[in-house]
């Protein structure tokens, strides 16, 4: 051993190298930085979703409290009371039309030619009573479609002045800019003066020495001549102009004056309903003197009788509600709340009041989620009891990335399968002979709640299996393991052990199903039916065959033919928070579930 | 003797029908009908849109891809059939109508009667399936383009001409839309949420602020998509006034994907054993180093499978891109008639899920329009179908390498 191999070699260690030092900070610190930045971006990004949505949203309960004022200030609120007598009595005509056309089918049934039916039902008694009944609202119909006709009128002024305001506030605007000697023509500016100086040309408004100037301001504008002192003054006066012609135009509405033509004719309105009461009770007395000659004819025209009264007996209701009607009633700010969370009707771009209550809408989603987690929920959840304890590790394999796959299936694909065989291929089972005897068959619209249920639960399927499975794998082995070894049957353990114990898994994997599909869009879209409309619930069964329209389906089919800002706008903003909202509430239960469960166990 | 031969058969142990055995059968077997039914009706939808799909992709001869309806762009469909043909066809099924309408009223009273109209009717329908074969093979179909080009058109005397939007041509720009999307917004979405997820699995301080943000990705990623279309609509096309363009589609659709990819990369991060990074740390490894050499290597693949499933995902949405994106019908390419070279991400463009729902809502079925639904469905179920299949075997494969 020599000493040279003793000393230290000449190469320079391996941490020499200085770290590079930027704004005080290392590299390593820079990198962190760095990442630190993107994962701010990303996550500022992700709560700016939820920010965005409540600014865009929050606007809705002051406009739409705004439109509830006119509303009763224009007094549409006061005719859609009156309103409600006119269709008590429609629904009164239908049921008596009802009872004719059983009659007709009866009569036909017992096997009479045409002229014989036609003999029976236009006697001259029946006649009075049938046509007779359907006349007596003729006065009614009237006087309510004048005092509807004066209350639009009255709204369509109101909203005609605003949008005039707005205008007039632009134009002031654009006054106090010119005004200002650094204003700058913009392209569009120059292009409106043209128009209007040669507007002005062409009407020979100005006198002759104007004239000329302004012609060749026309020509020097369009070559693009900045503004100077003179064409300012042409552009301020034409701008003036404007401005006190717009003023002009607005004719304000007094409302304590134009309601009057709404609600004058009180007294005559009354009369009007005394007629009708009177005119009723004459043709239910001749309704005797009709041969029905069939038992169920007659209950169901004893039953009319009865709703004649109840419609009596509402009267003189109506008609305080009428007289202490107030115009100037206050609209409180959670009245707006209130009447979208509980609102009946989503109606808009109608000639009269849009509404927005978002429980059709609800109802629809939820139906249609009840529809498919009923399938689903059994067969989800079945297959995956199936695939983990019983079928053997060949059908395991397969299966498992299957049901998987199925979930990448886009939902528009499913939709569009839903439309072309789905539909048609229940219309056409309901329309098969030896199936009449089920109630509600044939059903009438091939799209509805049970169609998109039946697809929904197609995509919820995967959902469910995949977590269901992997609740059931995570139980531990000892449990399955101590179960069979006391002599139980696997199909025993399977279900008093294994299932018990990854219930909480199971749940929570259903309302995961349950978020996915009450958020899904296409498949209700393209199937659902898309009728706005509380579903009627007193059918029974029937319900399941109703088009709905959801919660998912009216963002997408209305967003589109919205103008920014509107109430109708800012209306599906709130129906996306309720959406948004809804899916925080069924994550956040679904990991509550869970948690609890692992806590117990632990 | 009969019991005799019983008793040979069953000794102490051999397999006895008890109630409970039964039992235990008919729910075993329910519960494989269950899984087999759901494996069976998925299945039908699969084969019914690729039998269907497949006669508009696919054509007989030569090259055996109907290239024309890959590329073309879509068009209205004008259709001429032979006039004299569909009166006799429309006779016919009148025909028909009303002798299967004789059939029934004395369909329990006369039998001989019946049988004799049920006899016509046969004939009749082997009439109506030449008639329409003839049909088939006589008629005229013109896209857009051709029918511009015709010097004279078929007389309306012979012909009875009438016109589907949409069902012409092909699916083009379509799929080019599709693809535009599907990697712009996969760029943004993982650039994002891989360095978002390097900095929260590894940089972060675990306490209750990170637990929350946490959690609240988590959440967001079961936000209904529809949200975030309303979102983008709102921001990116109205405020920020974008417009329907591509930028606006890349953003709402990344962001649908950023928390999905966040938590998966996040996962699969955390799910590297802590010694591998404290056995470098202990070399003297900087946290950059460790990070490059010692964590991403081993959670690429996890981070992989979850940004595959993230495009499977993207691309399979339509709810988002509808108000931010697409349009129904755009016939120039997204290259084409470009001023500024900005204008190529402020442009709206098609994309097939859209289409999709366009051509299944907005035209009425019948044999024309079916080849452009069916074959759009099929096209799509197959660009997805590939992503997601993809993800799953590297998927199967990552679980049985990495096992630790």
């Amino acid at each position: 051993m020599s000493t040279e191999d003793l000393q230290p070699k000449d190469t320079s260690p391996e941490f020499s190298k200085r770290r590079v030092v930027l704004f005080g900070k290392d590299t390593d610190s820079i990198i962190k930085g760095f990442f630190g930045c993107t994962a701010t971006v990303a996550i500022v990004v992700l709560f700016l979703i939820t920010l965005f949505l409540i600014k865009e949203g929050s606007g809705f309960v002051g406009q739409y409290q705004t439109s509830l004022k006119q509303y009763r200030l224009s007094g549409l609120e006061y005719v859609d009371i009156l309103k409600e007598r006119r269709e008590d009595h429609t629904a009164l005509m239908q049921y008596l039309s009802d009872i004719k056309a059983e009659w007709i089918n009866l009569l036909k049934k017992e096997g009479l030619t045409q002229q014989a039916i036609f003999k029976k039902v236009m006697s001259p008694e029946s006649k009075a009573v049938f046509l007779g009944y359907s006349r007596t609202s003729s006065d009614l119909r009237r006087f309510i479609k004048d005092k509807m006709d004066a209350a639009i009128e009255i709204r369509d002024q109101q909203i005609t002045n605003d949008n005039l305001q707005e205008t007039l506030n632009n134009y002031a605007k654009k006054i106090t800019e010119v005004e200002d000697y650094s204003f700058k023509l913009s392209e569009e500016d120059r292009a409106e003066f043209i128009l209007k100086l040669k507007e002005k040309v062409r009407a020979q408004s100005f006198d002759a020495d104007k004239l000329e100037t302004s012609k060749g301001l026309i020509e020097g504008l369009k070559s693009g001549v900045a503004l100077d002192t003179k064409s300012r003054e042409i552009y301020l006066s034409l701008l003036r102009d404007e401005f006190l012609a717009t003023e002009n135009r607005i004719q304000p509405v007094i409302f304590e004056k134009s309601i009057l033509k709404v609600t004058n004719e009180q007294q005559r309105y009354f009369e009007i309903l005394n007629t009708l009461e009177a005119d009723m009770k004459a043709i239910l007395l001749k309704s005797d003197s009709i041969e029905l000659d069939n038992n169920n004819l007659e209950s169901r025209m004893e039953r009319f009788k009865e709703l004649n009264a109840l419609f009596f007996t509402s009267i003189p209701e109506h008609k305080t509600q009428i007289k202490e009607w107030d115009q100037n009633a206050a609209v409180p700010l959670s009245k707006s709340l209130s009447s979208f969370l509980t609102g009946k009707d989503w109606i808009t771009a109608s000639d009269q009041q849009d509404w927005y209550g978002i429980l059709p809408l609800l109802c629809g989603s939820l139906i249609i989620s009840f529809v498919a987690l009923c399938i689903a929920v059994p067969l989800g959840v079945g297959a995956a009891i199936y695939t983990n304890q019983i079928s053997s590790p060949l059908e395991q394999n397969l299966i498992k990335p299957y049901i998987e796959f199925i979930s990448a299936v886009p939902s528009v694909v499913i939709g569009f399968f839903g439309v072309v065989v789905l539909g048609e291929a229940m219309r056409g089972l309901s329309q098969l002979e030896f199936l009449a005897w089920v109630p509600f068959f044939p059903i009438q619209e091939r799209l509805n709640t049970l169609t998109a249920g039946c697809l929904l639960a197609l995509m919820a399927i995967p959902t469910i299996y995949t977590l269901a499975e992997d609740a059931i794998n995570n139980i531990p082995k000892h449990l399955k393991e101590a179960s069979l070894a006391i002599g139980a049957t696997p199909l025993q353990t399977t279900f008093r052990v294994i299932v018990p114990s990854a219930l909480s898994g199971i749940i929570s994997a259903i309302m995961l199903g349950f978020g996915r599909v009450i958020g899904e869009t296409m498949v209700v879209l393209l199937c659902a039916g898309n009728r706005i409309k509380i579903p009627e619930f007193s059918d029974g069964l029937g319900v399941f065959f109703q088009p709905v329209h959801t919660m998912t389906g009216i963002i997408a089919q209305e967003m589109g033919e919205v103008v920014r800002g509107s109430v109708h706008y800012r209306a599906l903003f709130m129906v996306g928070i309720v959406l948004f909202i809804a899916s925080l509430i069924i994550n956040v239960s679904a990991q509550y579930v869970v948690k609890k469960y692992n806590k117990m166990d632990s | 003797m009969k019991s005799d031969t019983n008793k040979q058969t069953t000794h102490l142990f051999s397999q006895r029908f008890s109630r409970n055995k039964v039992m235990e059968l008919s729910i075993t077997g329910i519960l494989r009908f269950f899984t087999y039914l759901v494996i069976v009706l998925a299945g039908y939808l699969f084969l019914d849109i690729t039998y269907n799909g497949s006669k508009a992709v696919f054509t007989k001869e030569a090259p055996f891809v109907n290239f024309q309806f890959l590329t073309e762009k879509p068009q209205t469909l004008h259709v001429f059939e032979p006039a004299d043909i569909d009166t006799q066809l429309k006779s016919a099924k009148a025909e028909i109508l009303t002798k299967s309408i004789k059939r029934r009223a004395l369909s329990n009273s006369n039998y001989e009667a019946a049988e004799a109209f049920t006899l016509a009717i046969k004939d009749l329908n082997k009439e109506v399936k030449e008639l329409d074969d003839l049909r088939k093979e006589r008629r005229l179909m013109f896209s857009d383009t051709e029918y511009r080009a015709l010097a004279t058109t078929p007389s309306t005397k012979d012909f009875v001409y009438s016109t589907y939007a949409y069902s012409g041509g092909g699916i083009g720009p379509a799929i080019i839309g599709t693809i535009l999307l599907v990697f712009g917004s996969i760029l943004i979405a993982l650039t994002l949420g891989v360095l978002c997820a390097v900095y929260l699995s590894e940089y972060s301080k675990p306490g209750k602020v990170l637990q929350s943000i946490r959690l609240s990705i988590l959440n967001l990623s079961g936000v209904p998509s529809i949200v975030f279309g309303l979102f983008g609509f709102g921001l990116f096309v109205l405020y920020l006034d974008w417009g329907v363009s591509l930028m606006a589609g890349w953003f709402t659709l990344a962001l649908m994907a950023l928390p999905v990819i966040i938590t998966a990369s996040e996962e699969s991060m955390r799910a590297i054993p802590k010694g591998f990074r404290e056995g470098s740390l202990a070399l003297g490894a900087s946290k950059w180093t460790c990070i490059r050499t010692n964590v991403l290597p081993y959670a690429m693949p996890g981070i992989l499978t979850s940004s595959i499933m993230g495009i499977a995902r993207v691309a399979g949405e339509t709810a988002p891109i509808m108000f931010t994106a697409a349009f129904a019908l755009r016939d120039r390419l997204p290259w084409e008639g470009l001023e500024n070279s900005t204008d190529f991400f402020f442009q709206g463009v098609m994309a097939l899920p859209y289409h999709i729902y366009v051509v299944s809502s907005k035209i009425p079925q019948n044999e024309y329009t079916q080849n452009m639904q069916y074959g759009t469905a099929f096209v799509f179920l197959l660009i997805v179908g590939l992503f997601a299949l993809s993800s799953i075997i590297l998927r199967v494969k990552v679980r049985k390498k990495y096992d630790w």
